[in-house]
C-alpha cells in the first residue's frame, strides 16, 4: 500500500535521515520508534508531502506521492500539534474536510463524536488536549482514507483517553482494513496494537520487527544457580543479560531460543522460568543499549 | 486554482483581513461623499453671496493618500497572513498535506486575493460614482476620474499583492514577510535617496559643490517603488480635473502590471519547492542569507550616514566632517549586523509541541 524507498534528507548540511526503505501493507498498524530528535516527525512529514526528501520515492499503491499529490485523498496525516485550528468549530471543521475529502463520511464523524461523548458546539481551542486529539484522529477515521499517518497520537493523553483512542484505532483496522503508520516513543502501547515495529536510530532504520517474528526468536527468562552464572552462558551471542538482583539472573534469548533453553538447563539451575517479554525488552537487547528507546 | 476547500481555509485564516480591505476601501467613497457635501456647501454659499461677482470655481480637493496607504498595509498583511502566518503556525503543514498540487495552493490564494480586490474596489468605486451623481460635483467632475482611479488602484494594489506574496515563498515566517515586502516594494527609491545622499556629501566635501541629479532620475525611481503611483494619484488626478495638466501616469502602470506577471511567475516557480523545514526563520534558503546580510549593512551604513552626516559648511567656509557621516555609518552598520545575525539564529513559531 505505502512504499518508502531509499529515501534521503538534509537541512542545513546535516542528514537528518537516509535509506529509509519500507512498506505499510494492508490492513496493517506500524509503529515507528525512536529517541527524540531522530528524525521520525521529518520522515512523516516527508510521506504526506510537507517536506520533499533529497532522494528517494514514497509510493501509495504504486503512485508516487510528490509527483502526484492527488493521490494523497487517501491518505491523511494527523499532526502532533493541531494548535493551528483552534479558531475552527467542529462545523467549520467538517465542512472543510466534506470539501477536501469527498468520502468523508459526516454521519460516521458525529456518531464517534456521540460515542466518545465530546461536545459538538465549540470552538477546538475550547476542548482539552486529549479531546483535540481524539476529535482529530476521528476526522482522519471518517475521512474513509486508506492509509492514516499519526504523529506522536496519545502524547501527554490520560491513561482513559488513550486506551480509549487505541481501541477505536484497532476496531478501525480489522472493521476496514485501513492502514496506520504511527509515530511513537511509548514502546507500551505500540506493542498492544501494532503489528510490525521500526526502529529508527541516527537517522536510519535500525531494524523492521514483526510481532509474530519477535515472539518467535525472543525469549525472556530467569534464571537462577547455586553458584555463580555460568560463564559458558554468559558469553554466548544471543544472550542478553537485561538485570542481576543477587542470584536472580533475567536474560533476553535472541534466536536458537529452545537451544539455549537447554544449554541453560544443563547448568541445572535452582529455577529456570520464561517471564512475560515487552517490546522494550526486544529493543534494548536487539539494538544493544538502553538509552537507545525512551 | 478556484479549489472550494483551499478558498474555505484561506478565508477562515484572513477573514478579519478581508473585512479590514473592505473598510479601509470604503473609505474612498466616504471621501467622496464628503468632497459632495463640502463642495454643495460651497456653491450654496457662492450663490448666495458671491454669484453676482465670480464664476464657481470647483476645487477637486481629493486626498485619498491615507486610504491608498492603507490599502497597501492591508493588502501586505492579507499576504503575509496567507503564507507567512501559515508557515509561522504550523498550518501550511496541513496545507501541502492535502490532495493538492502546491502550484495549484499558491495559486489559489494569489486569486482569492485578486478576487477580492478586484470585486472591493469595483464595489467601492462605483458607490463612489454614484454618490456623485445628481449633485453639483457631477458637473464639474469628469466621470473618467473614477476609471483613472479604479484601473491605478486595481493594478497597483494587485501588484503589492503579488509581489508581497512571492516573497512568503522566500521569507520563512509572518515577520520575516511582512517587513521584506515593505522594504523591496519601495527599495528603488528608498536606496536611490541613500546613495543620492552619499554622493551629495562627499562631492560637497571634496570639491566644495553638492552634486545634485537630474529630477527625472528620482521620478523614475519613485514610479519603479510601484506603490508611489497610487499613493500620489490624488494629486495628479487634482490637477487633471482643475485642467492644470494632463493626465499622463497610465503608462505608469505597466511597472505593477510588470511585477504582478513576475510575482506569478515566480509563485508557481517557487510553490513546486517550496522549503517548509526553514519555517519561522527569517529565510526559506539559507544560501540568501550572505546577500542579504550585505545589503541590510550596506544600506544601514548609508542611513546611518544620512542621519548624523554634516551637511552644512561651518561659520568660516570650513568644509563639512568628513567623520561624521563615516561613524554615524559605522555605528548604524554595526547595529543591524548584530541584529540581524540574532534574527537569523531565531526560529519564530508557535504552537509547536
Amino acid at each position: 500500500m505505502l512504499t518508502v524507498n531509499n529515501l534521503e534528507k538534509s537541512i542545513e548540511g546535516q542528514k537528518i535521515y537516509q535509506n529509509i526503505t519500507f512498506t505499510v501493507g494492508e490492513s496493517s498498524i506500524v509503529g515507528l520508534i525512536g529517541r527524540n530528535g531522530v528524525g521520525k516527525t521529518t520522515l512523516l512529514r516527508s510521506l504526506v508531502g510537507i517536506i520533499d526528501p533529497d532522494q528517494g520515492e514514497v509510493l501509495f499503491e504504486g503512485t508516487n506521492i510528490h509527483l502526484s499529490p492527488e493521490i494523497k485523498k487517501s491518505i491523511v496525516y494527523v499532526p502532533d500539534s493541531t494548535s493551528a485550528y483552534n479558531s475552527y468549530s467542529i462545523k467549520e471543521l467538517v465542512r472543510l474536510y466534506k470539501t477536501i475529502y469527498i468520502d468523508f463520511d459526516e454521519v460516521v464523524f458525529y456518531e464517534l463524536m456521540e460515542r466518545f461523548t465530546l461536545p459538538r458546539n465549540r470552538k477546538i481551542r475550547m476542548y482539552s488536549k486529549g479531546m483535540k486529539a481524539l476529535i482529530f484522529i476521528i476526522l482522519a477515521i471518517s475521512t474513509r482514507a486508506k492509509c492514516i499517518i499519526l504523529d506522536e497520537p496519545t502524547n501527554g493523553l490520560d491513561a482513559v483517553v488513550k486506551r480509549q483512542i487505541l481501541q477505536f484505532l484497532i476496531e478501525e483496522v480489522s472493521d476496514r482494513g485501513i492502514s496506520l503508520l504511527i509515530s511513537s516513543h511509548h514502546l507500551d502501547e505500540l506493542e498492544k496494537i501494532a503489528d510490525t515495529i521500526i526502529m529508527m536510530k541516527n537517522g536510519e532504520i535500525e531494524s523492521v520487527i514483526t510481532m509474530d517474528d519477535a515472539k518467535q526468536h525472543y525469549q525472556k527468562v530467569q534464571v537462577v544457580y547455586k553458584g555463580e552464572f555460568p560463564a559458558s552462558i554468559e558469553n554466548l551471542e544471543n544472550i542478553k543479560i537485561i538485570k542481576k538482583i543477587g542470584r536472580v539472573t533475567t536474560l533476553l534469548i535472541k534466536g536458537n531460543v529452545s537451544e539455549t533453553c537447554e544449554l541453560l538447563q544443563k547448568e541445572q539451575p535452582l529455577l529456570l522460568e520464561e517471564l512475560p517479554m515487552t517490546l522494550e525488552d526486544i529493543f534494548v537487547s536487539a539494538l544493544g543499549g538502553e538509552d537507545l528507546v525512551k | 486554482m478556484l479549489n472550494k476547500a483551499l478558498w474555505l481555509k484561506d478565508y477562515k485564516q484572513s477573514k478579519f483581513i478581508i473585512w479590514a480591505f473592505w473598510l479601509v476601501s470604503l473609505y474612498v467613497p466616504y471621501k467622496f461623499y464628503q468632497h459632495v457635501n463640502s463642495t454643495e456647501y460651497h456653491y450654496d454659499y457662492w450663490k448666495e453671496h458671491l454669484s453676482k461677482h465670480e464664476e464657481f470655481q470647483y476645487y477637486f480637493n481629493w486626498l485619498f493618500t491615507e486610504a491608498s496607504f492603507l490599502q497597501i498595509l492591508v493588502l501586505i498583511t492579507l499576504a503575509s497572513v496567507l503564507i507567512g502566518y501559515e508557515r509561522t503556525n504550523q498550518s501550511l503543514d496541513f496545507t501541502l498535506s492535502l490532495p493538492y498540487r502546491r502550484k495549484d495552493i499558491f495559486l489559489s490564494k494569489w486569486i482569492f486575493g485578486v478576487v477580492n480586490i478586484i470585486v472591493t474596489l469595483t464595489i467601492c468605486v462605483l458607490i463612489s460614482f454614484l454618490t456623485v451623481q445628481g449633485t453639483i460635483v457631477a458637473d464639474f467632475l469628469p466621470n473618467i476620474v473614477f476609471l483613472y482611479y479604479y484601473l491605478t488602484a486595481i493594478t497597483v494594489l494587485i501588484g503589492v499583492y503579488s509581489f508581497s506574496l512571492v516573497l512568503g515563498l522566500i521569507a520563512a515566517s509572518v515577520a520575516s514577510q511582512f517587513v521584506f515586502s515593505w522594504i523591496f516594494l519601495y527599495l528603488p527609491f528608498g536606496l536611490w535617496v541613500l546613495i543620492e545622499r552619499f554622493i551629495t556629501f562627499h562631492t560637497l566635501v571634496f570639491s566644495g559643490r553638492a552634486q545634485y541629479f537630474d529630477n527625472w532620475l528620482t521620478k523614475t525611481l519613485e514610479t519603479i517603488s510601484f506603490p508611489f503611483i497610487l499613493i500620489g494619484l490624488d494629486t495628479e488626478l487634482s490637477l487633471f480635473v482643475e485642467a492644470k495638466s494632463e493626465f499622463t501616469r497610465l503608462p505608469y502602470l505597466l511597472i505593477p502590471l510588470l511585477v504582478t506577471l513576475i510575482s506569478v511567475f515566480g509563485l508557481i516557480s517557487l510553490s513546486r519547492n517550496i522549503k517548509s523545514e526553514s519555517n519561522g526563520k527569517l529565510l526559506v534558503y539559507e544560501g540568501l542569507a550572505p546577500f542579504l546580510k550585505v545589503g541590510v549593512v550596506v544600506c544601514f551604513y548609508l542611513l546611518g550616514g544620512m542621519f548624523f552626516g554634516d551637511y552644512s559648511y561651518s561659520y568660516e567656509g570650513k568644509a563639512p566632517n568628513l567623520s561624521s557621516y563615516h561613524i554615524g555609518g559605522i555605528i548604524m552598520a554595526a547595529i543591524s549586523y548584530v541584529f540581524l545575525s540574532k534574527l537569523m539564529g531565531v526560529k519564530f513559531q508557535f504552537g509547536k509541541k
